[in-house]
């Protein structure tokens, strides 16, 4: 049991490797880049240690827990208590986050070299690297909602840091900061939910909070906070998820995001920083359970999210960009998954998710880094000169379009389950629609960037096969993609030495079984194949049919392709309100409270005496007849008092 | 704990410091800078020994000094006067705060050569008075040593500053000494309603004033110490000065001088006049949290970095404003923590805006561009002050304003709410500044720039380590300050979860 008590270990090796490449990676030789990835290495192999002993635990009867921790500051009354806690849903994460860390780190050092010279700040890279993982790894073992907002806003700059890690370029720099921004008001709401929670529970401890939410709903007691509180807080609480998640209307950043290093986006924007709003929804599902609305808001969003960005999908044309809205897609699907009560399948398809997400990522920089071009109306036809990432990535993008028996068919598949059993049938259509165009807006990246002639001959030419370096992880990856997905099953989580499968292991509030549903299985499938069919349908050879419908309305296209608008509307929102009031606050302070309020006692005064000073003549006559006023004056006020 | 002398050191090092340099002809300018370093290297030493020896177990005044002696001459008998210095867990880190800055303030006015001998001179008086008004437990002294602390500004100004220096040192002066009448009446007005004959502090703190009296004197401590502090509507002598001052002046000026005014209010008003504190204290919060989201909106529309820094400023100690206004433990815990992580960030602010304001002659954003290619270190060390403003955990900032939303939640849900809204408007003009002058594309313009010289990359070190330290590890100040917060009277107790649980809230 001793890695149980010991979990934090592993956040605190990449946090000590930060420091050393931090201090010194400018002179280390190959910048460092061994120490990430020891230290990220060490921490996957320290995740199975962490692994058998919860298993142990759980055999053991103890429930496979444990609460480790210290005070960092105490007065009385108040206690932040730095504390980590290990359980099922911590263990996946932790699998999650060390495994395609070190993938991702081992594909870098080839995907940051060009001509084997490595790229200016190659050092730097590994030690963002680093640090992102620390504060990744601390945010999934936290057992407090401080600690968990500690290495949130953590994650968030790092996230910031490798967005912008091409910094002299104008648009990396506006798309970190706006990346930063927008999580930032998502946070400002989760700043505020904890607060809020505290005040009501005095604790911020997650089962202190939960227990006291559920307290007077699911027992006799009085209940601790009353229903209008309890929404206030879980809300705001959940603005910070749909930040750092990119739920919609917080998805604009994500996309933008793609400025970074390609690695970076399959790492942090796919596999594991975008999930931590899932992560933190699921952590806390029993709160939103007991919060009236909270689980139809989590549907909805996640279910608007799926949908909208599916669409965007469709036309995007660079291919980071289209992973992008996928991706905010797919954390629509697992919020759909939340929504319906159901953390273990939520946390499945975030662990699939993961995998072939980073694969298409990893596959796209490798298509990147080769030929130098990400558009995809510029590229197609790869296939003869890169055989191994195209495969790689179409296994990927069918485990994406749910096409049995990969990873995205299973975990997809019990979210249709999950949402059959506990949402209406219009969640379910609508979730079919957003199902479809996942498979078609991911067979039209694989036919318009891979498939069909190449557009572009110089860039055929230039085309090679990645190195060993950055296809070993693709093939890695898509081995895995073919695995994961058997998870599902209790055979095989039983043969693995858990009490399960992935739902059956990951529950709330109930060990859920996994079953097959022919009928909604065999829906989905349809749905994916159709989706397919439909782009090569419209995508194959030049696209004829696509046009054609984008002409067939065109304010519907205009409408889709500047992205609903959302961004001009946030821009507008920021050009229109947030600039003008600043500049109207500091005019205000010029001009009404500077050059008024202080200025003026100061003007009134050098008046004031410059107008008295006309009477300080010097003359003897003048001095008389004040004398003589003055004595009137006096005069005539002593009559007036006598009467 | 009788180790007063160490107190007493804090003020006679720096004065004694001025003392040589004067007697020192004005062409030895090296001489003066070494004399000037080392003596604010030994009071930093000083000021690191009280705050780690000052015993938070015991809490309470400590390092008490006291000289019967000087209490019988004449004058200060009959007037009740008494040299009498100790510092409590609210004025311990607060020492440290001035050691630090002082020390890092003389290390970067190193490169000063016009009439070093003077700014030297003024800028050590400036430093024992800092450090006076910290430690002094008397009436007397301690108003003495704020106007020590605020004078020396004017001259500093108008001599070696910049921008429209006349302008902002006059106006600085003027509104600073309002304040101070405003303060001197409400010395007064206690001192003859206590009607004990003296000037002590601890004396006067045992009175039970009437409220009405409180409540009508309050004021002349809340806006006469608050002006100082940077309180709305009387704030905008702080950013003129600060673009107006030299660098080491803006150091002090936001790093120590604005927690004076902060710091005033702890110690005449919620000390002295409990019963006023109660009644007035949510006015302040209120202002508090005006200033703080009035700053940030101010500072998103400057572009002279000082402006910048200096709205910024207010907006900070808005916070602070806003922390006392809880009257809690937890929120006036983090308005102590917030005055010393404001003091290390904007120092560090200030001391990289005056690298590369000496170098380049221009403060203004848009004239930058992609910086960071020839000073890295310099964008480095500012990104750190960024991070600490914008409440990045790790940093000081973020231990201190947690404290202060835990605090104001509690007491004032709404204004608190402004105070989270307005740290968010924090990360946009500090990414807008770092994306415009330091990161995009390089402007060939300043290809002759250098990056940070040894000195500054010391003092920006050293005050990096303060930001981190808190930010990392804040329980050894937690500890001192808490203790002394829990003694404050009319600061209510908060948070223990007992009481709590069996009520509803909504």
């Amino acid at each position: 049991m001793y890695w149980l008590d010991h979990a934090w270990i592993i956040p605190a090796i990449p946090a000590c490797a930060f420091i050393a490449l931090f201090a010194l990676g400018k002179r280390l030789p190959r910048g460092g880049d061994w120490l990430s990835i020891t230290a990220i290495g060490s921490g996957f192999v320290l995740f199975f240690f962490v692994l058998e002993a919860h298993l142990d635990s759980i055999q053991a009867g103890l429930g496979g827990l444990s609460n480790v921790g210290f005070n960092w500051l105490q007065f009385e009354g108040f206690t932040l208590r730095i504390g980590f806690t290990v359980d099922s849903i911590a263990l996946v994460m932790l699998g999650v986050v060390t495994l395609v860390a070190l993938l991702v780190q081992i594909y870098s050092v080839a995907y940051m070299r060009h001509h084997g010279k490595p790229e200016p700040r190659y050092w730097w890279y590994f030690a963002v690297h680093s640090l992102f993982v620390a504060a990744m790894l601390a945010l999934v073992l936290a057992d407090n909602l401080l600690l968990l907002y500690i290495a949130w806003e953590g994650v968030g700059l790092c996230s910031f840091l490798l967005i912008g890690f091409y910094y002299e370029k104008r648009s990396a720099v506006e798309a970190a900061k706006k990346a930063f921004v927008t999580t930032r008001l998502g946070d400002v709401g989760l700043l505020i939910g904890i607060i809020l929670l505290w005040r009501a529970t005095g604790s911020f401890q997650i089962s202190d909070i939960i227990a006291a939410a559920q307290a007077g709903r699911t027992n006799d007691l009085a209940p601790v906070m009353s229903d209008g509180y309890l929404i206030l807080a879980t809300l705001m609480v959940f603005l910070g998820a749909m930040g750092k998640s990119a739920q919609f209307p917080f998805h604009v950043w994500l996309p933008d995001a793609m400025e970074g290093p390609t690695p970076v986006s399959a790492l942090i924007h796919a596999a594991t920083m975008v999930v931590a709003g899932v992560y933190l929804v699921a952590r806390l599902l029993p709160l939103f359970d007991v919060t009236p609305g909270a689980l139809q808001v989590v549907t909805a969003v996640g279910l608007t999210t799926a949908l909208l960005a599916g669409v965007l999908a469709l036309v995007q044309t660079d291919i980071k960009r289209v992973l992008a809205y996928s991706t905010v897609s797919q954390l629509g699907f697992m919020f759909v998954a939340l929504g319906a009560g159901a953390v273990g399948v939520a946390i499945f398809h975030l662990l699939t998710h993961a995998v072939f997400k980073a694969l298409l990522f990893l596959g796209s920089g490798s298509v990147i880094h080769m030929t130098e071009e990400q558009d995809a109306r510029r590229l197609g036809g790869l296939w003869w000169r890169m055989p191994v990432t195209t495969l790689t990535f179409a296994i990927g993008a069918l485990a994406l379009a749910g096409i049995p028996p990969l990873a995205g068919f299973f975990s997809k598949d019990e979210i249709f389950v999950v949402v059959n059993a506990y949402q209406s049938d219009v969640v379910l259509i609508l979730m079919g629609l957003a199902a479809f165009l996942s498979a078609l807006y991911m067979a039209r990246l694989v036919i318009i960037t891979f498939l069909g002639s190449p557009k572009d001959l110089a860039m055929i030419r230039r085309a090679r096969e990645a190195p060993l370096l950055m296809v070993a992880p693709l093939v890695f990856l898509a081995v895995l993609t073919l695995l994961v997905g058997f998870f599902a099953f209790d055979q095989v989580g039983r043969a693995l030495g858990f009490p399960g499968g992935i739902n059956y292991y990951v529950y709330f509030p109930l060990p859920h079984e996994f079953h097959f549903d022919d009928t909604i299985a065999a829906a989905t499938g349809v749905a994916s194949l159709a989706g397919i069919g439909a782009a090569f349908w419209l995508f194959w050879g030049k696209a004829e049919r696509a046009q054609r419908l984008a002409a067939f309305a065109p304010p519907v296209t205009a409408l889709v392709q500047n992205k609903f608008y959302m961004d001009d509307l946030y821009q507008a929102a920021i050009d229109r309100l947030v600039l003008p009031a600043g500049r109207a606050v500091a005019v205000f302070d010029r001009v009404v409270v500077n050059d008024t309020g202080i200025n003026g006692p100061a003007d009134f005064t050098r008046y004031g005496a410059s107008w008295m000073r006309y009477h300080v003549t010097g003359r003897i006559p003048d001095y008389a007849l004040f004398m003589v006023l003055g004595i009137a004056a006096a005069g005539a006020l002593g009559f007036l008092v006598r009467l | 704990m009788d180790a007063g002398e160490a107190l007493l050191l804090l003020l006679l090092i720096p004065a004694g410091a001025a003392l040589a340099i004067l007697l020192l002809p004005s062409q030895y300018k090296n001489a003066v800078r070494v004399i000037a370093l080392l003596a604010t290297l030994a009071t930093f030493i000083d000021s690191i020994y009280i705050f780690a020896l000052y015993d938070y177990q015991e809490g309470g005044l400590q390092f008490a000094l006291r000289y019967v002696w000087l209490e019988n001459v004449a004058f200060l008998r009959e007037n009740g006067i008494s040299l009498h210095l100790a510092v409590d867990g609210i004025a311990a880190p607060l020492v440290l705060l001035n050691g630090i800055v002082a020390f890092t303030g003389a290390l970067v006015s190193w490169k000063i050569d016009y009439r070093n001998k003077h700014f030297f001179i003024l800028f050590l008086f400036l430093v024992a008075g800092v450090f006076g008004v910290y430690i002094a437990q008397d009436l007397f002294f301690w108003f003495f040593a704020y106007e020590l602390a605020v004078l020396p500004m004017y001259l500093l100004i108008v001599i070696w500053g910049s921008t429209n220096k006349e302008y902002g040192a006059m106006k600085l002066m003027m509104v600073l000494v309002g304040g101070s009448v405003l303060i001197f009446i409400g010395i007064f007005a206690v001192f003859i309603e206590a009607g004990l004959g003296t000037f002590d502090l601890p004396a006067l703190g045992q009175v039970e004033f009437d409220a009405g009296f409180s409540k009508t004197f309050f004021p002349f401590f809340m806006i006469g110490c608050g002006v100082l502090a940077g309180l709305w509507p009387f704030h905008t002598w702080s950013p003129d000065g600060h673009v107006a001052a030299p660098t080491a002046v803006s150091m002090l000026h936001a790093g120590v001088l604005m927690k004076l005014g902060a710091f005033g209010i702890v110690r005449l008003g919620i000390e002295l006049l409990p019963a006023g504190t109660e009644f007035w204290m949510p006015v302040l919060l209120v202002l508090g949290a005006i200033a703080a989201i009035y700053g940030a909106f101010s500072a998103l529309h400057q572009h002279d970095l000082k402006f910048v820094i200096g709205y910024s400023s207010v907006s900070h100690m808005g916070f602070v404003l806003m922390g006392l206004g809880t009257m809690n433990t937890i929120g006036v815990n983090g308005a102590v923590l917030q005055m010393f992580s404001h003091g290390v960030m904007t120092a560090l602010f200030f001391a990289m805006v005056g690298a590369v304001y000496d170098q380049a002659h221009t403060r203004d954003i848009h004239a930058f561009g992609g910086i960071i290619r020839k000073m890295p270190l310099f964008v480095i060390f500012f990104g750190i002050a960024g991070l600490a403003s914008l409440g990045l955990p790790g940093l000081s900032g973020f231990v201190a304003e947690f404290h202060i939303f835990v605090g104001a939640f509690d007491a004032f849900p709404l204004f608190a709410a402004i105070g989270v809204l307005s740290a968010a408007v924090t990360a946009v003009y500090i990414l807008r500044l770092m994306g415009r002058a330091a990161l995009g594309p390089f402007n060939a313009k300043w290809e002759s720039l250098r990056d940070l010289r040894p000195y500054e990359a010391l003092a920006g070190a050293t005050l990096i380590a303060g930001i981190v330290a808190m930010g990392v590890w804040p329980a050894p100040f937690v500890d001192r300050i808490s203790v002394s917060v829990n003694e404050l009277p009319q600061v209510e107790q908060i948070g223990s979860p007992v009481d709590k649980l069996p009520g509803t809230i909504d």
